[in-house]
């Protein structure tokens, strides 16, 4: 006997709502898409310059000052911080535009990307450049964004490339049309690159890594909440948490899984993986976004975990102070937006050719002992 | 059974309303004893006939809800194997874990259940979600709204969007499917628009504890969802109200004729489920101390599948709440058993849709048993 119509229908939707529900989670638009570099073959040792922007604030005023007197345009003086950009002797009146600088951005949801561009806009409106801004959670909408772009005769592309893999695309196109590409945080294979701005990821990781080993004592287990599998960031730091433990024998990675950068899934995931490993004592988050998901998630369980995260977002700042979460690297992707108009701008007025194959910035750790130095500094631009 | 019967009493009917055929006065006198769930009507319907068969109508449809047996079994099946792979999956601490984790999705499917057993389906419950919290988000952070009122706010926004889309679906003849695909696109605009697409977080410690701090086990917003279910299910199965959006999805040239204001009970039914869906979005802002614009994307497609599982039907006229609780915890028990088992997230996905479908087959082969 034949199934009667009716539920031939009902099965047949709900297999239509089961593929569309399977699809629209593999496809996650991943807004808060943690940022890092890229493939992991790029070896910091070869970068030409390394910017290690672990001084004290005093110090930096100082070379802030300095670049008062010396060109705007000079990369080893970008500002850190909001803070520090605003401090800068008034610049000179804009008189009209000087050129046009396209950002190709990633999603404005995670706030890093958010930095990145308030960076290019304020450092742009600086040196009297204008700044054409598009966002996309996606490589696809981005290639169409920056053709359009392209089409609008911009003059240097600063490209911060969405999506699981990096789109070569709008890197060739724009490579064919002779506009030099600065790339931030993580770049596509093939294509040429003036610059290719960034923290680095692997030895960021293993550092907080090393120090979620030592604030559980050296021996234990932890859980680690991961990034979406196969992205750059979620290699580099898988790459750079092994190499930390492996120092430490007596700790124990007893669960993890992938919650995409999102903070709703890295509740869900360290939920669920908490509620499988009770023994567990640590947790480390790829991103903040899935760390501070996974604090609320031990917070509503009950249990006391030390917590450390990775790109040192506002949020994540303000739990470290409120002892939330123990640790994190921060990325001043405010800066990087900053360096990167710098670039651009050097590359339109031809000066391209001391700039540097790669920029990598070590990430600094912020633990509670010394967040006020950074938290509302403005290394995420307005965002804290 | 009872959708042939649906299906051919709704053609007969049809057909007398189309003066073509007149109801034999035997079924009209045994059909005559209509049970105390009268829909309401006053203005000159087609008597007897088009009341007694919506009131029979309804009947059906509510024993219907009762024999979803299959899905219980499924349920229980489940559990018992989640239980014998793993010593964490049966614990008290993990049944509170996997209430938190279906709060949101089980208080949007609650109303969903209503519009889809009106007949009609609801995609703009993830935008909704969005919105509801964006809106609290913005109004509390940026022009210093008390976080109380904010709340308010946001509920508002998810109900106005309700409104909007019963309207649409109402008076502008529009396919549900396709106004709120419009609405669904249109107010996660609205919530990017009015943030920037930036994140909007640091809520007061309450707010947070609204659902950390566990009074007798249960957290505000578990609370809040099991309240939800209580009185969304005692107004579908009990109130006038409730039995009207059987009989507009059972049929609604019938509903009509019996002097039931379609309309009315659509327009409730989504906006409602706007409500619900806002409401979804402040627990989950509270679940993460944050609110931002691309919160409950692509979850309108698993509350779809929690109330199909139920037993509800796509075609509208059947289904019951106690279904939807099923459904719900069965995706809620599935990814938490799963992700306790440590099975990669890709062979979930396989194992979830798998058992979505196989849930839905159970439960339709034993009702066409009967």
């Amino acid at each position: 006997m034949s199934i009667s119509f009716k539920g031939r229908v009902i099965a047949t939707v709900a297999a239509a709502a089961m593929v569309a529900s399977a699809c629209s989670s593999a496809a996650t638009p991943a807004p808060t898409m943690a940022p890092a570099t890229s493939a992991p073959t790029i070896a910091p040792a070869t970068s030409a310059a390394t910017t290690a922007p672990a001084t004290s604030a005093a110090t930096t005023a100082s070379t802030a000052t300095a670049a008062a007197s010396a060109s705007l345009l000079d990369p080893a003086s970008v500002p850190l911080t909001l803070a520090e950009f605003n401090a800068l002797p008034p610049a000179p009146a804009c008189t009209g535009t000087k050129g046009t600088i396209g950002l190709a951005d990633a999603t404005l949801s995670a706030p890093f990307f958010e930095g990145i561009r308030q960076g290019v806009e304020d450092m742009a409106a600086r040196l009297c450049y204008t700044v054409i801004f598009q966002s996309a959670d996606d490589g696809a909408t981005q290639t169409n964004q920056v053709q359009v772009m392209l089409a609008q005769k911009i003059q240097a592309l600063i490209y911060i490339p969405s999506g699981a893999d990096a789109a070569s695309v709008p890197v060739t196109d724009a490579n064919a049309a002779n506009v030099p590409v600065i790339a931030v945080d993580r770049y596509a294979t093939t294509g040429k690159y003036v610059t290719f701005i960034a923290a680095d990821s692997v030895p960021g990781a293993a550092k907080i890594c090393d120090y979620l080993a030592q604030g559980i004592g050296g021996k234990g287990d932890i859980l680690v909440i991961q990034g979406q599998i196969g992205t750059t960031p979620y290699l580099a730091r898988t790459q750079g948490c092994n190499q930390a433990l492996a120092n430490y024998p007596n700790i124990h990675i007893v669960g993890q899984a992938p919650a995409n950068w999102d903070r709703t899934q890295g509740y869900n995931v360290s939920s669920d993986l908490l509620q499988a490993h009770p023994s567990a004592v640590g947790i480390f988050g790829m991103s903040d976004d899935m760390a501070i998901g996974a604090a609320q998630a031990a917070a509503a369980a009950g249990k006391t975990e030390f917590i450390v995260g990775f790109d040192g977002l506002p949020d994540a700042l303000q739990a470290i102070k409120d002892g939330k979460q123990q640790a994190t690297m921060l990325q001043p992707c405010f800066h990087f937006g900053m360096l990167a108009v710098v670039d651009a701008v050097l590359t339109i007025q031809g000066q391209a050719a001391g700039i540097p194959a790669q920029q990598l910035t070590m990430p600094i750790l912020v633990n509670q002992a010394n967040v006020d130095q950074y938290l509302n500094k403005g290394y995420y631009g307005t965002l804290g | 059974m009872t959708a042939s019967w649906v299906l051919a009493a709704g053609r007969r009917l049809l057909a007398v309303a189309d003066h073509e055929v007149t109801i034999p006065s035997k079924e009209r006198a045994g059909d005559g004893a209509a049970s105390g769930g009268e829909p309401a009507s006053a203005n000159g319907s087609a008597p007897g006939t088009s009341r007694a068969s919506v009131a029979a109508v309804l009947r059906r449809a509510s024993r219907a809800g009762g024999s979803s047996g299959g899905l219980a079994v499924v349920f229980v099946v489940l559990c018992a194997f989640f239980a014998l792979s793993s010593p964490y999956f049966l614990t008290y601490g993990n049944a509170l874990a996997i209430g938190d984790e279906i709060a949101t999705l089980g208080v949007i499917a609650a109303g969903s259940t209503l519009v889809i057993i009106s007949g009609g389906i609801d995609l703009s419950v993830g935008a909704s979600v969005a919105l509801g919290a964006t809106v609290m988000g913005v109004f509390y952070q940026y022009q210093g709204i008390p976080l109380p009122i904010a709340i308010v706010c946001g509920l508002l926004a998810g109900t106005v969007v309700g409104l909007i889309n019963g309207l649409v679906i109402t008076r502008g003849r529009i396919a549900p499917f396709i106004a709120t695909l419009g609405t669904m696109t249109a107010a996660r605009g609205v919530a990017n628009m009015m943030t920037n697409g930036v994140q909007v977080s640091g809520y007061p410690l309450w707010f947070d504890q609204l659902a950390t701090k566990r009074y007798f086990g249960l957290s505000v917003c578990t609370a809040a969802l099991i309240l939800v279910f209580i009185l969304v299910g005692i107004y579908l199965s009990r109130r006038p109200g409730g039995r009207q959006v059987y009989a507009v999805g059972g049929n609604e040239t019938v509903a009509k004729l019996a002097g039931i204001n379609v309309d009315v009970v659509k327009i409730k039914a989504y906006a409602l489920t706007g409500f619900l869906s806002a409401l979804g979005g402040i627990i989950l802002a509270s679940r993460l101390d944050s609110a931002t614009p691309s919160l409950g994307t692509g979850i309108e497609l698993q509350v779809i599948a929690a109330v199909v599982i139920g037993g509800a039907s796509l075609s509208g006229g059947i289904g019951w709440m106690g279904g939807t609780v099923l459904g719900v915890l069965i995706i809620g028990i599935l990814s938490n058993g799963l992700n306790i088992m440590g099975v990669s997230s890709f062979m979930q996905q396989v194992v979830i849709g798998t058992v979505i479908v196989g849930a839905v087959m159970i439960d339709s082969f034993r009702r066409r048993a009967h």
